[in-house]
């Protein structure tokens, strides 16, 4: 074998085409759709999830830049009382998928929920219908605004003294120099986690289902369960596809040229005091995402989960259990070797396209849940009809394979990192000393990364357990996971008992998060 | 022993290397002495086979580890490689770190290799200690021993030396090359230090824009330098019209060759850097002259070399 065209990069250069095929089919796909659905589809439907979808994209990134931005510039440049629990308090929501904050707000606002009752309780007639595209704005808004929160405190502590105290010692006012200078500074940061925040409203899916607001995601899944038209939902994911690359264009206009050098060694900026009124207005400001994204969700889920907390020890329960560990835990472990595989060919072997390896499979993240999902299933389908037989369609591996192209770029990122941290003469070293590359990665490397590489193996399991979409079209048959439980429990008006599901993803959702807290902490 | 044959690499289109050539003989000691940049550590990647060539071929020991459709995997070319950073694996002990590329023999001769080894590089004891309790110094022995642990056929070193404080290179440099003479290896180091080149090589070759300018024993790289870049590469040199003499084989007296004036004279330590002006055919040039008194501003002197 030659030096460029080895084992190993034919091995990854399978993997990664393999994670690129959902994508790939959606689109060639769609482009030969055709039939009386899909005109009735452009004709009436699409119109309007189209345009939700841009709403939702727009209301949802106003409320969490205004949050996110808000609250890193508090805690980034002021000190005060309870300075690390608000920190720590304001990253939390992100433990909560969105769309269990949306089932509680839905139950407490509900006719028979307590804000009703108590109202009437109060003589308070009529009904406040709260099941509409303005709370599904600010619920996803409250849910996504730690993207903004965390991304944006780590770019605004970089600010360095060196540049802001000549501003100051010119006469820039506190206000002007956030504007015009933190602000501008923070724009790659701020433009990434943006993104962020968009793809998940394209993808988002169970809180938009349960308040009745259509959007591409899902309109894929009316075409796809209520019409039965593969086509049409493959037209509406690649609809979806190109929304999802549009954005990522404009990400990377938002930041190019804009790289400003991070300044190490010079000073931070200490961190000033509030006068007494604004101690009071920050702590009303960061009381607000708290509360209502945080503090009421889990509240709400400890106070039915603790009352339905016997359902613990039920089979059904503990067989969800087991379900959602095998599918996590499987995928997790696959998504890890797949980064391991393509961050050790694209780092020994930098040669021509090896470069955009991680790339490429990262695009998977950017695409909505239910897309991949759609383009899964066409594949399985072709390849089942090819033989003849049901072999693929509706069995774990399809589901887990999803999770692997949804997936991927959580880990990928971690392990990148942690290979350039490590060198590359540590692996010459090995190498030299007549070890192969397997024995190499085996032996030295994996060992020296274990950390990073147990870290990413729980962030991947996290967003494996909280996604939704993908594995309501993957799943086998009536294999029930904690994200799909809570979903079904709550459309079909089991909200209470719904609880202990949602607060099961809640628990094992905040082991990484706390763990990666205290990793920037250190 | 280790023959490189017209060895050429490109980056992005730029000519790092252009047909290298350099044979070595068994039990040499080589340094590759360059500026930075000047594609020395490209041809020891080259060497090892981190990289591949362009063009030419690399020969080891009469095997051809590199040529034109033919690639040798680094895991396979007997080399040693000490390394800048000594790249000891931080998860294994000292022991473990030594033993890591002996294989095919027995737990017991396994064992003995490796105590033999840490008593030459006079760490007896330290085997069960860790990389990170040890000193620069001591790691560096430790990347040798590991890397003679194999038994290869040429030991290549990226500038060993350059994160050794400079009260200590003397003496670490010193104990490498004595450890390298004792067990008659073949060495070639890279490095950009003229003087550690010259301490410690039985040849040099003198790199310059990815082109061996000169390979000969150090003397002959100072006394006939091959050009002015590499004369001055090896210390401060006068230049005239048609040539250069080396600062210090100029000489200032009441007698010589051309009259000069001093511009001035700076207290040096053990020596006064001499400054002055000179008539040399018919143009006016400024020479530096090692002396060992001061003299005045404007004071007439003959210079010679």
């Amino acid at each position: 074998m030659s030096r460029y065209i080895n084992r190993w990069s034919i091995h990854t250069y399978a993997w990664v085409m393999s994670l690129l095929l959902p994508a790939f089919v959606v689109i060639t796909y769609a482009l030969g759709a055709e039939g009386e659905t899909l005109r009735h589809l452009k004709e009436t439907v699409l119109r309007e999830t189209v345009l939700n979808t841009l709403i939702l994209i727009a209301g949802t990134s106003a409320v969490a830049l205004i949050l996110g931005i808000g609250s890193a510039y508090i805690t980034t440049f002021y000190t005060f009382r309870f300075e690390k629990m608000f920190a720590l308090l304001l990253a939390m929501p992100f433990v909560i998928p969105a769309y269990i904050v949306g089932f509680v707000y839905g139950d407490l606002f509900g006719f028979f929920g307590p804000v009703h009752l108590m109202l009437r309780g109060f003589g308070v007639k009529g009904y406040f219908d709260v099941l509409n595209f303005y709370s599904v704005v600010l619920i996803m808004g409250l849910a996504l605004y730690p993207y903004i929160y965390l991304i944006v405190k780590a770019s605004f502590s970089k600010s360095r003294s060196s540049l802001l105290y000549p501003a100051r010692n010119l006469g820039a006012g506190k206000w002007r120099l956030f504007y015009s200078l933190i602000l501008p500074m923070s724009r790659p940061a701020i433009a990434g986690a943006l993104t962020l925040v968009v793809m998940e409203c394209i993808s988002e899916y169970g809180t938009l289902k349960y308040y009745g607001v259509d959007t591409l995601s899902t309109a894929i899944f009316t075409a796809w369960f209520g019409l039965e038209d593969p086509q049409s939902a493959a037209y509406i994911a690649s609809i979806a596809t190109v929304l999802v690359i549009s954005v990522l264009i404009i990400e990377k206009i938002a930041r190019s040229g804009a790289v400003y050098k991070s300044e190490k060694l010079l000073a931070k900026i200490p961190k000033e005091k509030f006068s007494f009124v604004g101690a009071l207005g920050a702590y009303i400001f960061m009381a607000i995402p708290i509360t209502f994204g945080f503090l009421i969700p889990l509240g709400w889920i400890l106070t039915y989960g603790y009352a339905n907390i016997s359902q613990m020890v039920e089979v059904e329960y503990l067989a969800v259990i087991f379900n959602t560990f095998v599918v996590s835990g499987g995928s997790a472990a696959l998504i890890v070797l797949g980064a391991l595989l393509i961050g050790y060919t694209a780092r020994n072997f930098p040669y021509g396209m090896n470069r955009y390896l991680s790339k490429a499979a990262s695009f998977g993240y950017a695409l909505p849940g239910a897309v991949i999902a759609v383009g899964i299933v066409i594949i399985t389908t072709t390849i089942d009809e090819y033989i003849g037989e049901n072999l693929l369609n509706g069995t774990l591996g399809v589901l887990i394979f999803g999770f692997v192209v949804r997936f991927s770029a959580v880990a990928i990122g971690t392990v990148d990192g942690s290979f350039e941290r490590l060198g590359l003469s540590i692996n010459r070293a090995s190498r030299s000393l007549g070890k192969s590359h397997l024995s190499t990665l085996w032996r030295i490397e994996i060992p020296l990364m274990k950390r990073p590489l147990m870290f990413a193996y729980a962030l991947v399991f996290v967003d494996t357990i909280k996604e939704l979409p993908l594995t309501l079209i993957l799943r086998p048959f009536n294999y029930e996971t904690l994200a799909t439980k809570t979903f079904e429990m709550a459309e079909s008006q089991m909200v209470y008992e719904s609880s202990v599901y949602a607060l099961s993803i809640i628990l094992i959702a905040t082991v990484p998060m706390v763990l990666t807290i205290l990793k920037s902490e250190r | 022993m280790l023959k490189i044959d017209q060895l050429s690499k490109q980056f992005k289109s730029k000519e790092v290397l252009n047909k290298v050539s350099l044979h070595v003989n068994e039990g040499e000691i080589v340094s590759i002495l360059g500026r930075s940049g000047s594609g020395k550590s490209t041809l020891l990647n080259l060497i090892a086979g981190f990289e591949s060539a362009d063009g030419g071929a690399i020969e080891i020991k009469g095997k051809v580890m590199s040529a034109k459709g033919r690639f040798v995997d680094p895991s396979e070319r007997s080399i040693g490689f000490v390394f800048q950073n000594y790249a000891l694996f931080p998860h294994l002990s000292i022991a473990d770190n030594i033993a890591f590329g002996i294989t095919h023999v027995s737990k017991k001769e396994r064992q003995d290799r490796v105590e033999k080894l840490l008593s030459l590089i006079n760490l007896d004891g330290y085997g069960s200690k860790y990389p990170d309790t040890l000193s620069g110094g001591e790691q560096q022995r430790v990347a040798l021993a590991r890397v003679l642990a194999t038994e290869p056929s040429v030991i290549l070193l990226d500038e060993p030396f350059s994160n050794v404080d400079t009260a200590l290179k003397m003496s670490i440099r010193n104990e490498l090359i004595s450890i390298l003479r004792e067990t008659n290896a073949t060495a070639l180091f890279v490095t950009h230090d003229p003087h550690e080149a010259m301490a410690i090589s039985d040849r040099i070759a003198y790199i310059d824009g990815g082109e061996i300018v000169q390979f000969d024993t150090p003397e002959a790289l100072y006394h006939t330098p091959a050009n002015e870049n590499v004369a001055a590469f090896f210390g401060s040199i006068n230049r005239y019209e048609g040539g250069f003499v080396r600062v210090e084989q100029c000489r200032l007296g009441d007698s010589g060759d051309y009259v000069c004036t001093v511009l001035s004279s700076i207290f040096m330590g053990s020596f006064y850097i001499t400054t002055v002006a000179v008539q040399y055919n018919g143009s006016n040039l400024v020479f530096v002259v090692h002396t060992d008194r001061k003299y005045l501003e404007d004071t007439e002197l003959f210079l010679s070399f």
